[in-house]
């Protein structure tokens, strides 16, 4: 690799006690990349923040900053600077001392110190509100007013520990933009954990999904939406129908699955390791599934209508097909009564072939 | 066939900082230095002899063994023990339906200035508190004034220097430290549980006995253990007010200390005052336990 | 007003209210109890009469006058004060650390440690009081006001770190951290932001710290030598009998210690609102 990555973690493992919450990850983070660590709660995914901040220490493995082992490293020796879920604001200095504090710890004089805190306010659109306290500000303010604080120090990479999580949803969508907009425009290395996996998908240019503390998958939001390397990735990232099947035969870039009594169904091969007489998970997004004529004929399959809810723009069916339930998701208002035989069918390049057993480097 | 991400938040856990134990060297010095070796030295004191009025190491059981030979250190010992236990009883007996009161019955807005008359007393000096009981249980004191104004009563009554006097001036004492427990306990009852008890057509006396003092039992047991400790040891009350008669274990320290200069008997004494406290204490934690108290206390 | 019960009967109600006004009296006399010596120290510091309080002989400043005009009530009240402060400064620092390395330290041996540090609470003064003496006297140490201090700070330093680390633990966690992220070393963090944080704890430890050793007798008794604190010459006061003057010292360290908590009322509640 020639480029010097700004944070490396090389089979990193973090234990409390026998609990071992972050489980032999590695990863790298690209000069000026928006990388999101995605995962439910306790996945691990904030142990690994805090470790790269130096709040944590790991157990094992090395994390590595613009390519020097900082690993033991206290968090005021480390060029990284954090964004709180709490915002972490000092309540008893004004909004400007904070933002100045940093600046202030590296010695900066107090002149260029005003003006990069009037800068850095100003690029989170919150210019005259340096004389206040942090109580007068409301949420989304006081989480700006933390992000400006982090900013102004100019550190190799910010770390965001669910920075929008106190925020209320409305409020919400529109900072994840605004915070996209503004990680472009200053080329900033942005490490961000998050457990929404549609802020994740909106708002990073990679995503790295955790579970148990392990890594499960890291790629672009599309690649891990339509591609994921396991079965939780697929669930976690979207609702998912999920049949199992055997591989029967690998042809070109396409493999047929035997998936019981629903027959033969064909998926584009996806990687090195699919090869005949594997066990796989067949998986397709609601919304792809189409209900009625078309397609090619490859993967149809014929059920029942369960339930059929309108839902405004879109009606969710649950069809019974075999013995297995399929969810649909298809624009308009409800076509086909509850009761009704149905004929379903998908495109072969809408369908994801998952490896039964964990796979995370499958793709 | 949906899978769906886990929720529920799982605490996150938090490594100490081993930099830190640091911090507590000040603090743990001093109390190394000069508390944990004042009582070696106390301990071993109790073994040593006092020799032409200086403290020599010549070991010896005989501070101990006069406790059990001289009747009047064994009777001091018992005064000071049914002191302790009547008092403890008598302030729980005043304390509870005072805190009762405080909870039920005082308005909210007007808690915080009762709450704060509860320690009020505490603002001037427990050695001038007991002056002023004085003054009052004298027997040309003011109680004794007003009785026989009164016509209640034509002789004054002999309180001051018996040891009821001295009970008096230890429960003004422990009466407002007891009270706060228990008001602590009360308040933290829920409300819900009484408003149940109620609509079940339960009367205030049965709510009282069916769920408020079995819910408040843990405070009142942990109250009356920390009331116990300072009245047994309480030194002021028993002198100032308890005279010379009904002599308690601590006016013996005390004596040894400053008249007969024996402070290996002192010692002696206080190891075994120590023991006492303990046992008790431990006896206390024991039967609270076997009968249960505590675990209805959690909420 | 909470009324436990609701009445399920016709006669639930009446005996609930006077079950109420049963206790609304318990208040008042329990009150007046409470009261009745500090009412009485105040009263009999202004009467004339020497030996009877009762009845009223006619006022006088006479009391005060001798507090205030004998060197023999001045020394031992500024030692009080001396010892006191100096009790109150070194109990609310080593109060402060104890308390800021109980927040920042985890393991098995922690609370065991705690309870260790905190154990002289449960020691009655009287025996503190002993084993100090021989203590001290064993090491050839002079009883004096310096010995005082020593002994009242093993009992206030644990209380001081009691209060600032109650008021630590509402502390955020993140709050230090964030100064750490943002450059500042381990003493600059705490200088910057766990001290101010912690700042109306560390000042309610001081005032209690302060009231505590003010008033303290026993222990002052056995290791202050020939240095009086003023608890130690009320003491030598009451043994010569009925003195008014001791009235007037009671009514002054009243005053005194209602200003005290009113002023550490305010700085609380400012350091609250902050």
């Amino acid at each position: 690799m020639t480029e010097t990555l700004d944070v490396e973690l090389s089979h990193v493992t973090k234990r409390y006690g026998d609990v071992v919450a972050v489980d032999d990850v590695s990863f790298g983070v690209y000069p000026g990349e928006f990388l999101t660590l995605l995962g439910p709660s306790g996945s691990g995914k904030t142990t690994i923040l805090r470790m790269v901040g130096g709040f944590e220490t790991a157990t094992a493995g090395n994390i590595l900053i613009k390519g020097v082992p900082m690993t033991h490293d206290p968090p005021y020796r480390r060029d990284t600077s954090m964004v709180f879920q709490d915002y972490a604001l000092f309540p008893h200095k004004t909004v400007g001392e904070n933002v100045a504090f940093g600046l202030k710890m590296r010695g900066v004089p107090a002149d260029a110190r005003r003006r990069r805190v009037q800068e850095a306010l100003e690029l989170v659109n919150l210019p005259g509100v340096a004389h206040r306290m942090p109580s007068q500000l409301s949420g989304g303010q006081r989480q700006r007013v933390a992000l400006a604080r982090s900013l102004v120090v100019q550190p190799a990479v910010l770390l965001l520990d669910e920075p929008l999580g106190a925020l209320d949803a409305q409020i919400r969508k529109q900072v994840q933009i605004e915070l996209k907009a503004l990680q472009r425009r200053l080329g900033q290395t942005f490490l961000y954990v998050t457990h929404d996996q549609e802020e994740a998908m909106v708002i990073s240019d990679r995503i790295a999904i955790l579970r148990d503390g392990r890594l499960e998958q890291i790629g672009a939001p599309q690649e891990v939406y339509e591609r994921p390397a396991s079965r939780f990735v697929a669930g976690f990232l979207g609702e998912c129908n999920l049949l199992t099947g055997t591989i029967t035969e690998v042809r070109g870039d396409t493999v047929a699955v035997m998936c019981g009594r629903l027959g033969l169904l064909r998926a584009p091969a996806t990687g090195a390791w699919v090869r005949p007489g594997l066990r796989v998970w067949i998986g397709v997004r609601p919304e792809r599934l189409q209900i009625g004529d078309g397609g090619d004929g490859a993967n149809t399959v014929h059920g029942r209508i369960r339930h059929a809810v309108f839902a405004g723009t879109v009606t969710r069916y649950t069809i019974t097909v075999e013995d297995a339930e399929v969810t649909a998701v298809v624009l308009g208002r409800k076509g086909h009564g509850v009761g009704s035989d149905v004929r379903v069918w998908w495109d072969v390049a809408d369908t994801m072939v998952i490896p039964e057993a964990h796979g995370g480097e499958a793709t | 066939m949906n899978a769906k991400p886990p929720r529920g938040h799982v605490p996150l856990p938090v490594s100490g900082d081993r930099w830190a134990w640091w911090f507590l060297v000040p603090i743990s010095v001093w109390q190394a230095v000069f508390y944990a070796s004042s009582a070696v030295f106390l301990v071993v004191a109790s073994f040593w002899t006092m020799k032409d009025y200086r403290l020599t190491p010549i070991w010896t059981l005989h501070n101990y063994a006069v406790f059990f030979t001289e009747f009047i250190y064994y009777k001091a010992y018992v005064t000071s023990l049914v002191f302790a236990v009547t008092t403890v009883a008598i302030t729980i007996l005043v304390a509870y339906p005072f805190a009762y009161a405080l909870v039920f019955v005082v308005p909210k807005r007007w808690l915080g200035v009762a709450l704060v008359a509860v320690i009020a007393p505490f603002w001037t000096n427990y050695l001038v508190r007991a002056y002023a009981w004085q003054v009052i249980l004298a027997n040309n004191g003011i109680l004794n004034y007003l009785l026989i104004q009164a016509r209640l009563i034509t002789e004054p009554l002999d309180i001051l220097y018996t040891l009821v006097a001295a009970r008096i001036g230890l429960v003004h004492f422990l009466l407002a430290i007891m009270t706060l427990i228990l008001y602590t306990t009360l308040e933290g009852i829920d409300k819900n549980l009484l408003e149940a008890a109620g609509d079940l057509g339960a009367g205030r006396l049965r709510t009282f006995l069916e769920v408020i003092l079995p819910l408040s039992s843990g405070g009142l047991v942990a109250g009356a253990m920390f009331v116990f400790v300072l009245a047994f040891a309480d030194f002021v009350s028993p002198a100032v007010l308890g005279g010379q008669a009904q002599r308690v274990f601590p006016q013996l320290v005390v004596d040894a200390v400053q008249w007969t200069v024996n402070w290996p008997q002192a010692s002696a004494f206080a190891v075994i005052m120590v023991a006492t406290i303990l046992l008790v204490v431990g006896l206390f934690a024991r039967w609270m336990r076997f009968a249960g108290f505590g675990r209805t206390v959690e909420r | 007003m909470t009324t436990p019960s609701k009445p399920a009967r016709g006669t639930g109600l009446r005996w609930d209210r006077f079950g109420d006004a049963v206790l609304r009296l318990y208040l008042v006399m329990g009150y007046a109890f409470l009261f009745a010596p500090i009412v009485v120290t105040i009263f009999t510091s202004f009467n004339a009469d020497r030996f009877v309080p009762l009845p009223w002989k006619g006022f006088t400043w006479h009391w005060y006058e001798q507090v205030v005009g004998t060197r023999d009530l001045l020394v031992p009240l500024r030692n009080s004060i001396l010892v006191a402060t100096a009790v109150g400064l070194t109990s609310a620092s080593l109060g402060f650390l104890g308390a800021y390395g109980l927040t920042r330290t985890r393991g098995r041996w922690q609370d065991v440690y705690m309870l260790g540090l905190i154990s002289p609470l449960a020691v009655p003064w009287i025996l503190l009081g002993l084993g100090l003496l021989v203590f001290f006297t064993r090491l050839g140490i002079p009883k004096s006001l310096f010995t005082v201090w020593i002994s009242h700070t093993i009992f206030a330093a644990p209380l001081a770190m009691l209060t600032i680390r109650g008021r630590l633990l509402t502390m955020r966690r993140s709050l230090e951290e964030a100064a750490w992220d943002l450059g500042a070393g381990r003493l600059r963090a705490i200088w910057e932001i766990v001290l101010p944080q912690a700042a109306p704890g560390v000042v309610g430890a001081f005032l209690l710290t302060f009231t505590l050793s003010f008033d303290e007798f026993i222990l002052a008794w056995f290791v202050s030598g020939f240095d009086l604190t003023l608890p130690v010459k009320i003491w030598g006061m009451m043994r010569s009998g009925i003195n008014p003057t001791i009235s007037a010292i009671g009514a002054i360290v009243f005053c005194l210690s209602i200003t005290l908590s009113i002023v550490g009322q305010i700085l609380q509640r400012r350091g609250a609102a902050a």
